[in-house]
């Protein structure tokens, strides 16, 4: 190589070296990937109901403030790529569709009253999951 | 060394590294998808292509990129230099096999162009946590389809040494992306901790290994001789050179490289006209100074290929007092003849 590409060479991996692991820990903070923990000892102190909790979801329901919402707690990726969720009537059938999950994390819907919910994968058109209460 | 163009150059060492690359993508495609389909066989065909083409091909990526560093720091890794070309090629293929099923599985089964739908479907390009990840890895196949594409004697011909190398020196910015394009995507997709280990151990050793390799280089640049006469740089004795070997000297920013062959001394330009190999590094073979990466070869007397190939290097004037060796700093054209200095005169 000649000398101008050698110094090339260099100072792009230097900057490389530099400023990926800056930006790499940035999103790392910024992610809530380990904050599943602390989430939940959030939502019990503000008095919401825990309706559900295994493995995959801790579902919560909030009827005391103004806003009645339903809180669900993703806690493992799911192997659904589009999932829909949706309310279940009394007679455990799809009511109203509430929103969509994606990845872990923390989700709130705006809803009243539910008997249940589903998971509802909307690619192969079938119920992942259900919850009555 | 080739005077003809040819689709693929092909001799019987590189037929052999080709089997050895084929024979080794095929066994880890083979074994990871036997460990998927152990550990979570409800995996579908498709996300068992995507990753097992995507891991591969970042798996291959790292080891190109070891390959320049390694090379510098031990001669023995020089064979695998002289065939990272396939690697590179073998490793854009299976880099399109992961984005081709990608763009496919996640952007082609709706009603607007995957690419649009690439770009548009996640539109949190504000946001570091859901940055659209798939974008990343997009414009790292773009550069590795150019890279791929020019990797071949035809376009390093018409580009230019110079062009050609700054042209594929883009892997580094695909490297960069395609880190991204993982982090994110295991991040946002699914944490999986062997994968973060495992590209954060790949990147300590690349970088690592690129600055250690990038110092040295800046270390021997320094390396100047000593003026006595204005016009003649006093660089080394007689004695220090083997034969049939080059000793290599920084002269006016641009390293030199003096040859001790058949009781003679000659010096020539370091920088090879192919891909920029360091020709002081190589060795005379049938009285050509061969390039240590190709075997591109150069006539010590006035640094141009024997006939009937055309390249050319600078070449340098030398004089001998006593024992030491000095050096004109100034360089005469590309192929000028120069008398080879005597030794025993």
């Amino acid at each position: 190589m000649t000398s101008g590409l050698r110094k090339t060479h260099l100072i792009m991996w230097l900057m490389i070296a530099v400023i990926s692991p800056i930006i790499l820990i940035i999103t790392i903070k910024n992610l809530n990937i380990f904050d599943s923990e602390s989430v939940i000892v959030l939502s019990n102190t503000n008095q919401k109901k825990v309706l559900v909790e295994d493995d995959f979801f801790k579902i919560s329901l909030d009827d005391l403030s103004e806003n009645h919402s339903i809180e669900i707690i993703v806690k493992k990726p799911l192997k659904a790529s589009e999932t829909s969720v949706f309310s279940l009537n009394k007679k455990g059938e799809k009511d109203l569709f509430l929103g969509q999950i994606t990845t872990t994390g923390v989700y709130t819907f705006k809803c009243n009253q539910v008997s249940g919910i589903a998971f509802f994968d909307t690619i192969k058109n079938e119920f992942i999951t259900k919850y009555t209460f | 060394m080739g005077l003809d163009y040819q689709l693929v150059l092909w001799n019987k060492h590189k037929k052999t590294y080709d089997k050895v690359i084929l024979i080794g993508m095929l066994l880890y495609i083979i074994l990871f998808a036997s460990i998927t389909l152990v550990f979570n066989s409800e995996t579908s065909i498709e996300t068992l292509v995507i990753r097992a083409f995507g891991t591969l091909a970042i798996l291959m990526l790292h080891i190109i990129l070891i390959i320049g560093p390694m090379a510098r720091l031990n001669t023995r890794f020089l064979p695998l230099l002289y065939n990272r070309r396939h690697l590179g090629v073998s490793m854009f293929i299976a880099a399109l096999i992961h984005g081709g099923f990608s763009i496919f599985q996640f952007h082609a089964l709706g009603d607007v162009n995957p690419i649009y739908s690439l770009f548009t479907s996640n539109m949190d390009y504000d946001s570091l946590t859901n940055f659209p990840f798939q974008v990343l890895g997009f414009f790292a196949l773009l550069i590795l389809f150019a890279m791929a594409s020019t990797s071949h004697d035809f376009y390093l011909a018409n580009l230019s040494a110079k062009i050609w190398k700054r042209l594929h020196m883009l892997v580094y910015i695909a490297y960069t992306l395609i880190i991204f394009h993982v982090f994110l995507g295991a991040f946002q997709q699914e944490t999986s901790l062997f994968t973060i280990v495992a590209m954060c151990l790949g990147f300590l050793i690349i970088t690592g290994l690129h600055i250690i390799t990038g110092i040295k280089e800046v270390t021997i640049d320094k390396q100047q001789g000593t003026y006595g006469d204005p016009n003649w740089l006093k660089v080394c004795d007689i004695d220090e050179i083997e034969e049939d070997r080059a000793k290599i000297f920084t002269v006016n920013n641009e390293r030199v490289a003096i040859f001790k062959y058949e009781d003679k001394l000659s010096a020539i330009h370091n920088v090879c006209k192919h891909q920029g190999g360091p020709l002081g590094e190589g060795k005379i073979i049938d009285g050509c100074i061969t390039c240590p990466w190709h075997g591109y070869q150069y006539l010590p007397s006035n640094g141009q290929s024997p006939p009937p190939f055309t390249e050319k290097v600078a070449i340098y004037e030398l004089k001998i007092i006593g024992s030491d060796v000095y050096i004109k700093p100034k360089a005469l054209a590309e192929g000028t003849e120069v008398i080879p200095i005597n030794i025993s005169k």
